[in-house]
């Protein structure tokens, strides 16, 4: 009888504390493994029942039974490729594909072929003499953990048949063949090598592939290879190395865990200067997608970040959080780090990532020399005040387990420890002001107000009374939810103060220059950045004249009053424009907003 | 007041030490169980990924 994978009770509210957790990972991946195994033989057994057309290929079970043999020549590259990331995508993905829940464009047969190319790379490294026959795909024959063989003929989808022999790999496909180099970790005529960047040693040694050819590699429909340059890897490796460096001297618990489960970056176009993209799934334990990072501290809070998604990924799938029963899971809650709406579940996995970035902050602001460790500072306090907002909010869901409540209370408890941490006054000023800004921001464009709430409202100001009395419900979030990112300038402008203050000073000299920068900057924001309210409230009112409708401005002119924003911006918001549209008059925002906060 | 197990056991099987050739074969049934419960949830599930700008869901 085989037995379950099991975490103690210790281990769990370790994990739950935070990063850092290398022989606890050890023991997810190890689970990470199991589950890959188990959706495995989910597949052959649906495929065995539902006998898919797997057109010119050979059945499932025959690129099994290649893999099964690899694993008798060669345990430890079977291995390799079996716990490739992809893998379990791929697999949860075909596991959705046979129950006929998701379309694709991709036909079934070469889908489901992956596995041929699962099994022919495992034969590869196992390095015996083999015979199998894989899908193509526009002349590319994609294999796991290895890389990428051009064919001739570019058919949009294709057979080959590929031997090994002697160490020698042959692929002939319909238009012609090719033959693999002998050392497949380099490129060569017909070849493309995945990319594999090392860096460190000893324990804290990292070894990851940076996949720029699986089709899996993007989480969603197969993507066609997108090689990035010779000289973009070398920059992805010293980048690496230099974020690695920052880890392991002065975070080596938390290099210890990322070496023991991250094994693929993913490289992916950035979106912005102030915009760093990244991405993990939850059926790929240890690959990030990622554009690379402006410089080492984000590159290593990257890694934290999307490496808590990953352990979390694992810890759901051994023990509910939330209740199963639940199978609904629609957006409502407010995480500070998005602008729109999030289901329970990304709320929990947005917690615990930003969990690890905090503690990764909080240990990193007592490192770094300035001006870094003035933005190691900020970092620290803003994200430990989004976590502690959003923790206090997934607390109080009655839709948690009781591990997800004792899960959430250690993560509450570890935040209410850091919570005491000093950090100085003119950064947690600036803390709360964005913190502040984003909230407004999300409950103006997500809330709704009461039409006729609104209009009784607008007729008592219109009437000079006092607000009449009257009961508001608790906020409903609009129908027509704006999935779009929000304005976002004085963040930025915030960070450049914070990182470049030369380049802060020249934007305060020559305003022009940031509004080139930064798109949607104004000289207001610039002015309420460098704490000058009096004029960023002038600037503001002088916009909000002329673009009455400019919601950033009418935020920023909130920001200016101290104690910040209002409790109910929507609601000020609402009414004013129900005032303007009865009268034709602009009620004063601030004004208003004094006056709406009487009503209860 | 009920005291916490000092143990959690998932409903996931452990493999370690199986060979594929036994993966594929076993009948043991905490495997058979595993299989039925991650092909169930991961069938009903939609894949998710987490993205710091915006979510893709397929």
């Amino acid at each position: 009888m085989l037995h379950p994978h099991s975490v103690s009770m210790e281990d769990f509210d370790a994990l739950a504390g935070g990063p850092g957790q290398a022989a606890i990972v050890d023991r997810l991946k190890q689970a990470g493994r199991s589950r890959q195994l188990i959706l495995l033989r989910a597949v052959l057994d649906r495929a065995s029942a539902l006998a898919p057309d797997i057109g010119p290929l050979p059945a499932m079970e025959t690129a099994w039974q290649l893999l099964v043999a690899a694993q008798r020549h060669d345990h430890q590259a079977a291995e390799q490729v079996i716990t490739c990331p992809q893998v379990g995508l791929w697999a949860a993905k075909a596991l959705r594909r046979l129950k006929n829940l998701t379309s694709s464009d991709t036909p079934l047969w070469a889908d489901l072929g992956y596995l041929h190319l699962v099994a022919a790379a495992a034969a590869i490294r196992a390095a015996f003499d083999f015979h199998t026959r894989v899908p193509v795909w526009n002349g590319s024959v994609f294999l796991p953990t290895l890389g990428l063989a051009r064919l001739p003929g570019h058919r949009r989808w294709d057979i080959a048949d590929v031997h090994g022999e002697r160490s020698q790999v042959r692929l002939r496909g319909s238009s012609g063949s090719a033959t693999l180099p002998r050392a497949l970790d380099k490129d060569g005529e017909s070849w493309q090598a995945l990319w594999r960047l090392e860096t460190g040693h000893g324990k804290a040694r990292l070894g990851v592939r940076l996949d720029d050819l699986d089709p899996y590699r993007g989480f969603d429909e197969p993507l066609p290879p997108s090689r990035i340059t010779s000289t973009e890897a070398v920059v992805w490796q010293e980048s690496l190395d230099a974020a690695w460096r920052l880890l392991s001297r002065h975070h080596p618990a938390i290099a210890e865990e990322l070496s023991a489960g991250l094994k693929t970056l993913v490289p992916q176009t950035g979106t912005g200067r102030f915009k760093a993209f990244s991405a993990s799934n939850a059926d790929a334990f240890g690959c990030v997608v990622l554009s690379l990072p402006p410089d080492p501290m984000s590159f290593a809070a990257t890694l934290v970040h999307e490496f808590q998604h990953s352990k979390l990924g694992i810890l759901l799938d051994l023990f509910p959080l939330t209740d199963p029963r639940v199978t609904e899971d629609p957006a409502r809650f407010y995480a500070p780090w998005r602008d729109d709406p999030r289901p329970l579940n990304g709320l929990l996995h947005g917690v615990y990532s930003f969990l690890g970035v905090t503690a990764f902050y909080r240990a990193q602001r007592l490192r770094d020399k300035e001006p870094g460790a003035r933005t190691a500072q900020y970092e620290f306090a803003y994200r430990r005040e989004q976590t502690t907002r959003a923790a206090t909010t997934l607390a109080a869901v009655p839709e948690l387990t009781r591990l997800g409540r004792r899960f959430t209370a250690t993560m509450l408890e570890q935040l209410a420890e850091w919570n005491t941490d000093a950090v100085p006054a003119d950064l947690l000023t600036a803390v709360r002001r964005t913190s502040a800004d984003h909230y407004a921001t999300w409950r103006l464009r997500h809330y709704l107000v009461e039409p006729d709430q609104a209009d009784e409202l607008a007729r008592a100001w219109l009437r000079n009374r006092k607000p009449p009395e009257i009961r508001l419900p608790q906020p409903k979030l609009r129908d027509d939810i704006d999935p779009a990112p929000g304005p976002s300038a004085r963040g930025d402008l915030t960070r450049v103060w914070l990182g470049d203050p030369d380049l802060f000073r020249s934007y305060l000299a020559a305003p022009e220059l940031a509004i080139a920068d930064i798109p949607g900057a104004t000289t207001a924001d610039l002015a309420l950045i460098s704490g000058d309210t009096e004029a960023a409230a002038r600037g503001y009112r002088a916009r909000l004249a002329v673009e009455p409708d400019d919601l950033a401005s009418w935020i920023g002119l909130a920001l200016t009053v101290p104690g910040g924003p209002f409790t109910r911006p929507e609601l000020v918001r609402a009414v004013q424009k129900r005032i303007t549209a009865r009268s034709g008059t602009v009620a004063d925002p601030l004004r208003l907003g004094d006056w709406l906060a009487l009503v209860r | 007041m009920r005291q916490s197990p000092s143990e959690l056991k998932s409903g996931l099987v452990d493999l370690t030490g199986m060979s594929l050739d036994e993966v594929r074969s076993s009948t043991d049934p905490a495997l058979l169980r595993s299989v039925l419960v991650f092909a169930d949830k991961t069938e009903r599930s939609r894949p998710v990924s987490l993205q710091n700008q915006a979510e893709t869901e397929g």
